[in-house]
């Protein structure tokens, strides 16, 4: 990584703020930051339709934030790590929305 | 029927700094069904994913009813069928408890199935043709009757604006046409559609309006384009991948 400009160090989180840019998403990390979750569950929670809520957990789950994992018919979804958790909780408060 | 139901403005959306759309600007009211046309890479499905919030515009805004989209919340009023291949994944579900999956936005948590989500699924079962699959396993469906399956799913949720990104691409002819008749009947209802096509086919005479784009931006908005060349031919597979510098006289003749 040979750069002039310095702040390749940067792209990770930017990455993850870009993932974490949607209010729906910020949403759903914060209902997974109190368990793991099926698909259908974030559907009636978020009242948002299913191809639509997937497609925003196919966001996330590209930017390393959830991970999915077989739970009978459905995928369960949870977060990677709990500290992402907390940076949305942070930012829910700081924006004075909590 | 002149209320905007999208609005995007001067919209620009850029990956890793390389814009794939460039300062778009488009209407949709309620009541039409326009197609957005485009090659493979001209930005045409990047156009849908902003308007679902699904990639984050980097100037320019966008407004579902009246709402700017970051303060949009009434997603059930809105039915999306994504770009896909089959609706099973393997998963022994019957048509009908596909189809009935998509009450549960609209649902809630709480309250069980009712009277008004079974008239809401059998009529969306109607709607694509498959009433008399409804309790056949998904996986036994032709790929068109899968695709139709999931469109009857998007329209159990009662939407108000059905969102579709190439819904006939590798569809049968007769999946088609049941899908043109779903779709007309949907915005006799006062729906409004906005769908993402390679090709129109069966489609073309329920299309009101065309939006063609070309390298990141709109370069034809109006009348349905002729289409052109061999892609005209009826038996023309479509289903093949397209260079992104396609030219846009493909669809401008």
């Amino acid at each position: 990584m040979t750069s002039a400009t310095g702040y390749e160090g940067f792209d990770g989180a930017s990455e993850l703020l870009r993932a974490l840019s949607a209010p729906i998403r910020l949403a759903i990390v914060s209902e997974l930051a109190g368990g793991e979750r099926c698909v259908h569950e974030l559907v009636e929670k978020l009242g948002a339709a299913q191809p639509l809520v997937s497609q925003h957990l196919r966001v996330l789950r590209g930017a390393g934030v959830v991970r999915g994992s077989r739970r009978g018919r459905e995928i369960a979804y949870s977060l990677v790590d709990e500290h992402v958790a907390h940076i949305v909780a942070d930012a829910v408060s700081h924006a004075g929305e909590g | 029927m002149s209320a905007p139901v999208i609005t995007v403005e001067h919209g620009v959306v850029g990956y890793d700094g390389r814009p794939v759309l460039r300062d778009v600007s488009l209407t949709v009211t309620a009541g039409e069904v326009a197609a957005v046309l485009g090659a493979n890479g001209s930005g045409k499905s990047t156009l849908i994913r902003a308007v679902l919030g699904l990639v984050p515009l980097s100037a320019g805004s966008i407004t579902l009813f009246d709402r700017p989209l970051r303060q949009f919340r009434q997603w059930q009023r809105i039915g999306y069928v994504p770009q896909r291949l089959g609706a099973g994944g393997g998963v022994p579900a019957t048509v009908r408890e596909v189809v009935a999956s998509g009450r549960l936005a609209r649902r809630g948590v709480l309250r069980p199935p009712g009277r008004a989500d079974r008239a809401a699924v059998d009529a969306a079962l109607r709607a694509v043709g498959l009433a008399d699959r409804a309790a056949d396993p998904v996986s036994t469906l032709s790929g068109g009757q899968q695709q139709r399956t999931l469109i009857a799913r998007a329209l159990a949720g009662q939407p108000e604006l059905l969102i579709l990104d190439e819904p006939t691409a590798g569809v049968d002819a007769a999946s088609q046409e049941a899908f043109a008749g779903a779709l007309r009947h949907f915005v006799a209802d006062g729906g409004t559609v906005l769908l993402v096509a390679h090709e129109l086919g069966p489609l073309r005479p329920v299309i009101s309006r065309a939006v063609v784009v070309h390298q990141g931006g709109i370069c034809h908005d109006g009348a349905v384009p002729d289409p052109a060349g061999h892609h005209a031919e009826p038996d023309h597979d479509h289903v093949h991948p397209h260079g992104p510098d396609e030219p846009a006289g493909l669809w401008s003749n």
